[in-house]
């Protein structure tokens, strides 16, 4: 239900774009008024997350250990798994980031029993998220030749690379491919995992499909659809050098890949999609587990009442001195 | 299954029926909850809504403004705590969490899945405090915070031991601990907290221990240990109470004086300070190394916690060592220096035996016992025979705590290799980081509660009785006060036969004192046997 | 008598989903999927106990070996949600599933036998509770140890 009325309002969000499209008046609404609006909810909303969450204090050192502490000089300290220093926590960082450390700890298992394919949905799930994160940052990557001009190196290698396999007119990118299946893997393993469907919500759906969609306009425009690139070449960077133009060239069908973008960018701040950003902020993660070497300040700590001494000595005077215990008074 | 016969259609009944999670149904069934706090507790410690109410009850005699102050309380906390506010925020609901939970695992609950406990407050922040769930709703994932909502999460959150096995496997390092924490503070303002938590507090605060033993009574004990001590060995060691002028305060978990097998821990730790030469003390006045306040609040942590500190500097120690326990050392290695800091009038410890500086205690000055045993044997001090240990083949719980907020992993292990001859590790799935609660912590280790903690503690003892039947292991060696006083009872249930021991009981088994008698017995006094001359320095 | 052997995976699949159906949904798949037997105690008991019962009832019937198998399944639904009726109830699903998988119909002697294995079952969990009783006792008494103690020796018990 929450996944078919999620699918709905994406169709519905594609198709709307795709007819108004075709209502010349409204063409720069869609392919320039409602980009431009779309970046700005997008950057403030972005960068009033980040701003609130990197303002709000960390009052207690709490990294959640998972390898030895660094402790007697010839125990072996885990300082990847623990880190005790700045170079363990960027370390330990980045192989949460790049490489989704934590997730791919679901798959160790021993002594396991039975066929191994069950084992196996494990491993998917770390590699279809790596598949899709990476695949999605090498596409935005490649977009980019669409944006600057000349097109920078970096861009035309990358795209090379992804072209690799030299098949097909025009040529095949590969993370076009990758960013399909694992998004499809992703879909199909919250409808099927009862467990995983339980606690999907309608954002989580909504946002598998809203960036399926993305991806599917994309592909259709390059593949099947092969629309003009110089006229959305123009579009993109008119609408970089703040000269926006709609060519009579661009389609229709551009213009629904580019209100889905739109979306997603508006949609960004507000949703769990903001992990990208938060992941970087996480405490259990991005702090050195050097608790009792360095002193962490609260810095919003107060008094508390607290039961001193002389009143404990005071209530338990005569029993104290009974048990022939030193007293102060 | 088509034609039901008569027996089918009780079996249909068994299917429960529970659709959307966000409909909040709990039942207070005997046996899976917690009594709910007596009110003289909460007086002593001037807590809020002290009342008699039973979560079994159907009006909980809540305050008339109970949501405004919850909701209120949730706007304070995501404003002091980023960890709650990104908790909050970034779940993706992947479910890599889902079948880590040791309660989950056990009761086959769905809403004992970590990400699906966090759900509860977080439908509740999403409603509140987010544009989206103001506007949206249900469709959002929010809904309205009411009574029913209330409960659910006293059932829930008073069902999460806090030992962060979830955090581990999470992408992002969501915590359910820290979320946990949240709620039961939450849960503190309006007065539904749990006896079993609040007393220990309470008792605490007042006695300076959770069992509420006087001055007195501590002292009977420790001389009673003494004296047994002195009985086994032939050796009378010293116990000092709070005794100016020491070197070292040591602090332990209450239990360790009070419990078994705890006791023979403390007759285990005495024989080593003794042999060691320690110059230390116990104090009467700061005689709880446990904190339940980690339980309950941040604000009752630091209540707590206070006395240690203020003890180790009216005693004029130097520094400080601490005893086995798992919660207590949460506290002191990742919260006490910040909550009751700088601990500037104290030393870095170094041991007087080895020179050995502790330098990675050198800001927080406090010392676990593991690490300090551990480095006596390193550097040869103790003299041990291991084949005393002999009638126990042995393995060991990382308990939570030491485990994943902390790291202390290797330290118990080399002690335990040194002091036993057998040793077989558990399945690396089930140990160091990815240890399995006892599924008794966090206050939950009551006996009202003893079915839930059964199917808490199941993934544990499933794994030691896999030892147990590969290797013939029949003692689990752990360091940790809850550890010692649930594991037995979760053994007697799933993994007959089974002991259980502190690391320093084994140490004081294996220990040749200068001067012992001719002993023939362990602390429990059962023989040694197969006496080898083993020893070794 | 016919030979289940050849039935044999299909019986057992089918008790052990119709035993996983007593919990919840979301929780069935995961018990029977998830083959790791430290993440799945309960799957992994389950998976055991019930093939252990199965060869038995329709082969020797030694008690010894189903009253283990039944005490390890029966020891689990104990202390989870279930009355006492439903914790026991799966065995007699056995029943069902040979009526559906046995052309001929279920042999008396193994009705039988399901019966017997039905009121062990109840047995054993009445028995399961009891202990709990005793466990709590215990523990009980573990935590006044050193209290106790002392009190024994004050009297001049000794140790």
């Amino acid at each position: 239900m929450k996944a078919l009325s999620s699918l709905a309002l994406v169709v519905a969000l594609a198709a709307l774009a795709f007819f108004l499209g075709r209502v010349e008046p409204l063409r720069v609404v869609l392919g320039v008024i409602i980009p431009y609006v779309a970046i700005a909810i997008f950057l403030a909303g972005v960068s009033y997350k980040v701003i609130v969450w990197s303002l709000s204090p960390v009052p207690f050192r709490i990294p959640t250990s998972c390898g030895q502490q660094k402790s007697l000089s010839w125990i072996k300290a885990g300082w990847l798994e623990n880190p005790h220093s700045t170079p363990g926590v960027v370390a330990r960082m980045a192989l949460e980031v790049l490489l989704f450390r934590s997730l791919f700890r679901n798959t160790k298992a021993e002594l396991r029993e039975g066929p191994r394919l069950i084992y196996g949905e494990r491993r998917f799930l770390w590699l279809g998220a790596l598949a899709f994160h990476w695949s999605f940052l090498v596409i935005f990557v490649r977009h980019l030749r669409f944006f600057i001009e000349p097109v920078p190196r970096l861009v035309m290698v990358l795209d090379r690379l992804d072209s690799f396999f030299q098949v097909g007119i025009p040529l095949l990118y590969i993370t076009d491919v990758t960013i399909v299946a694992a998004l499809l893997y992703l879909l199909l393993r919250r409808l099927r995992d009862p467990q995983v469907r339980y606690i999907s919500l309608f954002a989580d759906y909504f946002a598998l499909f809203l960036i399926l969609g993305l991806a599917l306009s994309g592909v259709w425009m390059r593949y099947f659809a092969r629309i003009d690139v110089v006229a959305v070449k123009q579009l993109a960077i008119g609408l970089v050098t703040f000269s926006p133009i709609v060519p009579r060239e661009v389609t229709s069908l551009f213009l629904v890949h580019l209100i889905l973008l739109s979306t997603l960018l508006a949609y960004f701040p507000f949703s769990k999609l903001m992990h990208m950003g938060g992941i970087f902020l996480s405490p259990t993660r991005n702090l050195a587990n050097n608790n009792r070497r360095k002193r962490h300040v609260n810095p919003w700590d107060y008094p508390v009442p607290v039961h001193p001494y002389q009143e404990w000595e005071a209530e338990f005077h005569d029993k104290i001195a009974a048990a022939g215990l030193p007293l102060e008074k | 299954m088509a034609n039901p016969k008569p027996e089918e259609l009780t079996q249909i009944d068994y299917q429960p029926g529970r659709k959307d999670w966000m409909n909040p149904a709990v039942e207070f069934r005997k046996g899976v909850f917690c009594y709910s706090a007596a009110p003289k507790n909460l007086r002593y410690l001037g807590l809020p809504n002290p009342r008699e109410w039973q979560p079994f009850d159907k009006d909980w005699k809540l305050p008339a403004d109970w949501k405004r102050t919850i909701l209120e309380g949730m706007r304070e906390r995501l404003r002091k705590f980023r960890s709650f506010r990104l908790f909050m925020d970034i779940c993706v609901r992947c479910g890599a969490c889902a079948d880590k939970c040791h309660f989950y695992i056990g009761s086959g609950d769905p809403k004992n899945m970590p990400v699906l406990r966090a759900e509860l407050i977080r439908s509740v922040y999403r409603r509140y405090f987010t544009t989206a769930g103001r506007v949206l709703g249900r469709l959002a994932g929010a809904r309205e915070l009411t009574e029913d909502v209330l409960k659910e999460w006293f059932y829930y959150f008073y069902q999460c031991t806090e030992c962060r096995r979830c955090s581990v496997f999470c992408p992002y390092g969501i915590d359910t601990a820290e979320v946990t924490m949240i709620v039961r503070e939450l849960l503190n303002l309006v007065g539904c907290n749990i006896n079993w938590v609040v007393e220990p507090a309470a008792n605490c605060f007042r006695t300076g221990n959770h069992l509420g033993i006087q001055p007195h009574g501590f002292k009977d004990s420790i001389d009673f240990a003494v004296d047994e001590l002195e009985e086994i060995t032939g050796i009378r060691v010293e116990a000092p109470i709070n005794r100016k002028g020491a070197e070292i305060l040591f602090v332990v978990p209450s239990a360790d004086y009070f419990a078994t097998p705890h006791y023979f821990t403390l007759l285990g730790y005495l024989m080593l300070l003794h042999e060691a030469g320690l110059d230390y003390t116990f104090s009467a006045y700061a005689s709880e190394g446990g904190n339940f306040g980690l339980f309950q609040s941040h604000e009752m942590m630091k209540r707590l916690n206070a006395k240690i500190y203020a003890e180790a500097r009216r005693l004029g120690v130097k520094w400080i060592l601490g005893g086995e326990c798992g919660h207590m050392w949460r506290v002191i290695h990742q919260y006490m220096d910040t909550l009751n800091g700088p601990a500037d009038f104290l030393e870095v410890p170094v041991s007087p035996v080895t020179g050995t500086r502790f330098e990675h205690a050198r800001s927080t000055k406090m010392v676990h016992i593991c690490e300090f045993t551990s480095d006596l044997i390193r550097h040869g001090k103790l003299r041990l025979d291991p084949s005393r240990n002999n009638r126990w083949n042995v393995t060991f719980h990382d308990s939570c705590n030491p485990a994943r907020a902390m790291g202390l992993l290797e330290e118990p292990r080399y002690i335990l290799r040194n002091v036993c001859k057998n040793f077989h590790e558990m399945p690396e799935n089930t140990i160091r980081e990815q240890t399995f609660c006892c599924g008794s912590g966090a206050g939950l280790g009551t006996d009202e509660n003893f079915e839930m903690r059964m199917r808490g503690g199941l993934p544990r003892a499933n794994a030691v009785k896999y030892v147990r039947d590969k290797f013939g292991v029949n003692l689990v060696a752990c360091v940790c006060a809850i550890d010692k006083a649930t594991l037995p009872t979760l053994f007697e249930y799933w993994v007959p036969g089974m002991e259980v021991a502190g690391v320093h009981e084994l140490v004081g088994n294996a220990l040749l004192m200068k001067g012992e008698r001719e002993r023939t017995g362990d602390l429990r006094g059962e023989p040694f046997q197969e006496k080898e001359a083993s020893t070794h320095a | 008598m016919q030979d289940p052997a050849a039935r044999r995976d299909s019986i057992l699949g089918k008790w052990l989903e119709r035993t996983v159906a007593t919990y919840p949904p979301q929780t069935s798949g995961f018990l029977r999927n998830e083959k790791d037997r430290f993440r799945n105690p309960v799957g992994h008991t389950l998976q055991e106990g019930l093939a252990a019962l199965l060869d038995q009832i329709t082969g020797e019937m030694d008690t010894v070996r189903i009253r283990e198998a039944l005490g390890e399944i029966v020891r689990v639904r104990a202390v989870q949600d279930f009355t006492p009726g439903q914790a026991t109830g799966f065995v007699f699903l056995l029943r069902e599933i040979l009526g559906e998988e046995l052309p001929g119909g279920v042999p008396t002697a193994w009705q039988k036998r399901i019966d017997e294995t039905a009121l062990l079952a109840f047995e054993l969990f009445v028995k399961c509770r009891e202990e709990i009783t005793e466990i709590k006792a215990r523990e009980a008494q573990r935590s006044f140890y050193v209290r106790d103690r002392m009190r024994q020796r004050e009297r001049g018990e000794g140790t």
